[in-house]
């Protein structure tokens, strides 16, 4: 009797049995395609807004990073919260003149050290 | 209208009288290197890619250092400070516009030059100065102007900070005055 019963015809797209024979290849393909993707955009991010320079985390940087981790105590700033008496303002410029200070203190980025006679190529 | 043609004319003969002198300032800071020069670059390869490695670690530790001393005074002592002046109803508007300045001089200069001249002194380092002392000494003279742009951009910073300081003591005098 059982042979009676007409066989199911399988109208399924081939593609699609394939894809559902696949999913496990299919999802970590699609995977890697994505990260690649993403790495790519942060890739551009990094070098294009300049990060890439300011970053001390690469190679050959590391022991410029631990000096510059080495700060002084946590400067805590100016409250932005309270009066405005004498006191307040006293604190302020106390704070601000140490801070100004600090900045002038550096000759920072003067050429002479790319001077053709400091680099001995005059 | 005739008086409009000769102001134009003025105008004129001056751009061309100063026209080449400018051009010759310019070629000058680019001039290239004469014979003697590139025999030196050449013969001080070792110590000149030395002292340019060292230049560029030393300037990352000074960047980071003292980027973080401008960042500083903006984020945690003039931006409070005009805080609070609001909250108290004063009268800060000089105060406010230096320090907005202040801000706009760090991000679009400073860091922008900073940026620049990195990147300016890590081309210069890829050039292999027994193969290209020429090309190496141009280099040199291109992170140079590099350099004293980002000079100018942190003498800026200093300047408005300074002059925040001169009149953050305005105000102070002008807020006791009232306040007797």
């Amino acid at each position: 009797m059982p042979d009676d019963i007409p066989a199911v015809v399988n109208i399924e797209p081939i593609a699609t049995k394939h894809a559902k024979d696949h999913k496990l290849l299919i999802l970590v393909f699609t995977s890697v395609v994505l990260s690649l993707i993403m790495v790519v955009f942060s890739m551009f991010l990094y070098i294009n807004t300049g990060a890439s320079q300011l970053d001390l985390s690469r190679p050959g940087y590391v022991d410029i990073r631990a000096k510059s981790d080495d700060r002084p105590e946590r400067f805590e700033g100016f409250s932005a919260t309270g009066n405005l008496n004498k006191e307040a303002l006293d604190e302020f410029s106390t704070l601000y003149d140490t801070k100004l200070k600090e900045i002038e203190m550096v000759n920072a980025f003067s050429s002479d050290a790319l001077s053709t006679k400091s680099l001995r190529i005059e | 209208m005739r008086s409009s043609y000769k102001k134009f004319s003025v105008i004129i003969l001056i751009a061309a009288v100063l026209l080449p002198v400018v051009g010759i300032g310019t070629a000058k800071a680019l001039e290239s290197a004469t014979t003697e020069q590139i025999e030196l670059v050449k013969s001080r390869c070792t110590q000149l890619e030395s002292s340019l490695n060292q230049l560029e670690r030393s300037d990352a530790l000074l960047r980071n250092n003292i980027g973080n001393s401008y960042l500083t005074i903006s984020q945690k002592l003039m931006i409070p400070l005009n805080q609070r002046i609001a909250a108290n109803q004063l009268d800060g508007v000089q105060l406010l516009k230096i320090s907005a300045e202040y801000k706009k001089t760090y991000d679009d200069e400073f860091y922008v030059s900073y940026k620049n001249y990195e990147i300016a002194l890590s081309e210069t380092l890829k050039i292999d100065c027994r193969s290209e002392p020429s090309e190496l000494y141009d280099s040199i003279a291109v992170t140079r102007e590099e350099r004293t742009k980002l000079y100018e951009a942190s003498q800026k910073i200093i300047s408005l900070a300074k002059e925040y300081n001169e009149e953050f003591k305005n105000f102070k005098k002008d807020v006791l005055k009232e306040a007797s």
